[in-house]
């Protein structure tokens, strides 16, 4: 197995410093910020040829903007920190809540951060899903101090592939706050404490007569990237949310898809759990929503 | 190498760090602090959990520079209290060593640190609390009851004289 053995860890504040590193020394250098995705990596021998790692945790990025129409999240914010701070926990913010509380174990949660998650890019991981089913968005910030901010749903190109060039980091992430749609996540992994083998999250919206208005669902774990339900979206809107209707139209939407293979779940597995992921994932999801009807009602 | 200084169960120790070393290594190899267990050595066993700033970490994928001035406690110093080291064990290890939880006892030291971040945080914790608390801690020889009995007794202990 080729050797992880870099040169240099570069701990510093200077954002600069830090980002001019990342950009000079291109593919010998890695960002790294609580080091739990990167240090499991590194031991299995996939980023052998990296030399300088430059950890972003000094960079001032450890920040939590709540304001009335949006939740922002530094990259460096821990996740038993985000979800200790219970902001995840409502206005149509409840599948990154979910997500979070399914991360285990807590030695992870309390290490792993928001970006870290977000930048890893493999199929395993929960947290993208929810962030991408409650519309975010994450701002890049170059090595020429340029910021811009991109839909979280064009970040993603390929396994280990973001949109990042040399020299970018996150900066944050933002959602904005919902005032009728409600969101769930669901994972199903080998254990408590596993990778995800599949997950879902979905937001969505009920109209007055309790059909589905809205809704956004993604899926982790059956594609090299998170991917989009947009033939399970169209089947379910405008259709009350039954168990049944969900499942079938599941069944429907992912009929012709190859579901992504791993060494713990074949595509024919995957294939016949994710109904069932998705009506779970769906039937919560609803069960918010109407409760938050109910709640305005009153 | 880069010199740190890591405060370890109340004792400040100065180390040389190589950029790739995590804090399982400079504590087993550079200090000889070897309750603190190597098991699978990325995150998927628990025998190496410490705790840094009370938070129970996998030492073996936390880089070491990050725990510099960072108060880290491990095995050793579960029988110190306010900088004093008890003559006995300190009630945890009893609870372990009383409700037989441990058989071949290498998960025990990660085990216990996972309790002591547990009950300084929750001192009279539910199942679900504990279940959480060990969900990164595998034992594949005690079986899980006997750990579980010797957290709720553990907590029993330490209400009853803190």
């Amino acid at each position: 197995m080729p050797i992880f053995r870099p040169k240099e860890f570069l701990y510093t504040e200077d954002r600069d410093l830090a980002l001019q590193k990342l950009k000079s020394e291109g593919k010998r250098a890695h960002a790294i910020a609580g080091g739990t995705g990167f240090y499991e990596l590194a031991k299995r021998g996939y980023i052998p040829e990296v030399k300088h790692l430059i950890s972003l945790m000094k960079l001032g990025l450890d920040y939590v903007k709540n304001d009335q129409s949006a939740l922002t999240i530094g990259a460096t914010v821990r996740l038993q920190s985000l979800l200790d701070s219970g902001l995840c926990d409502g206005n149509g913010l409840e599948a990154i809540g979910d997500a979070l509380r399914e991360i285990r174990p807590v030695q992870v949660r309390n290490v792993a951060t928001v970006g870290g998650e977000i930048c890893i890019s493999v199929p395993i991981v929960d947290l993208p899903t929810s962030l991408l089913a409650c519309g975010a968005s994450v701002k890049i910030v170059s090595a020429e101090n340029r910021e811009a901010n991109l839909d979280l749903e064009d970040f993603y190109i390929d396994a280990f592939l973001t949109s990042l060039k040399y020299g970018d980091i996150v900066k944050e992430v933002t959602v904005s706050k919902k005032s009728r749609e409600r969101s769930a996540f669901v994972k199903l992994g080998r254990t408590a404490y596993d990778f995800n083998l599949i997950n879902a999250a979905v937001s969505l919206s009920l109209r007055e007569d309790g059909k589905v208005g809205s809704i956004r669902t993604f899926l982790g774990g059956i594609k090299r990237t998170p991917m989009r339900a947009l033939e399970f979206e169209k089947k379910l809107t405008g259709k009350r949310p039954d168990e049944k209707i969900i499942v079938d139209a599941a069944e429907d939407a992912f009929s012709k898809e190859k579901l992504l293979p791993s060494v713990h779940g074949s595509s024919e597995y995957k294939m016949a759990v994710l109904p069932i992921v998705l009506r779970d994932c769906v039937m919560e999801a609803s069960k918010r929503a109407t409760a938050e009807i109910q709640k305005v009602d009153e | 190498m880069d010199s740190i200084v890591l405060i370890i169960n109340g004792k400040q120790e100065s180390v040389r760090v190589k950029p790739y070393d995590t804090l399982s290594r400079v504590l087993r190899e550079e200090l000889g602090m070897t309750g603190t267990k190597r098991g699978c050595d990325y995150g998927g066993c628990g025998a190496c959990t410490v705790s840094v700033e009370g938070k129970a970490v996998y030492s073996c994928m936390f880089p070491a520079q990050y725990a510099e001035g960072k108060k880290i406690l491990t095995v050793e110093g579960l029988a110190i209290v306010n900088d004093v080291r008890l003559e006995s064990l300190s009630k945890i290890q009893r609870s372990f060593l009383e409700n037989g939880g441990l058989q071949c006892g290498y998960c025990t030291a990660g085990i216990m640190i996972s309790t002591k971040c547990l009950l300084d945080n929750k001192p009279e914790p539910s199942m679900t609390d504990i279940q959480e608390a060990l969900a990164g801690n595998i034992c594949r020889c005690t079986g899980y009851g006997r750990i579980i009995e010797s957290i709720f007794a553990a907590a029993k202990s330490m209400k009853e004289t803190p």
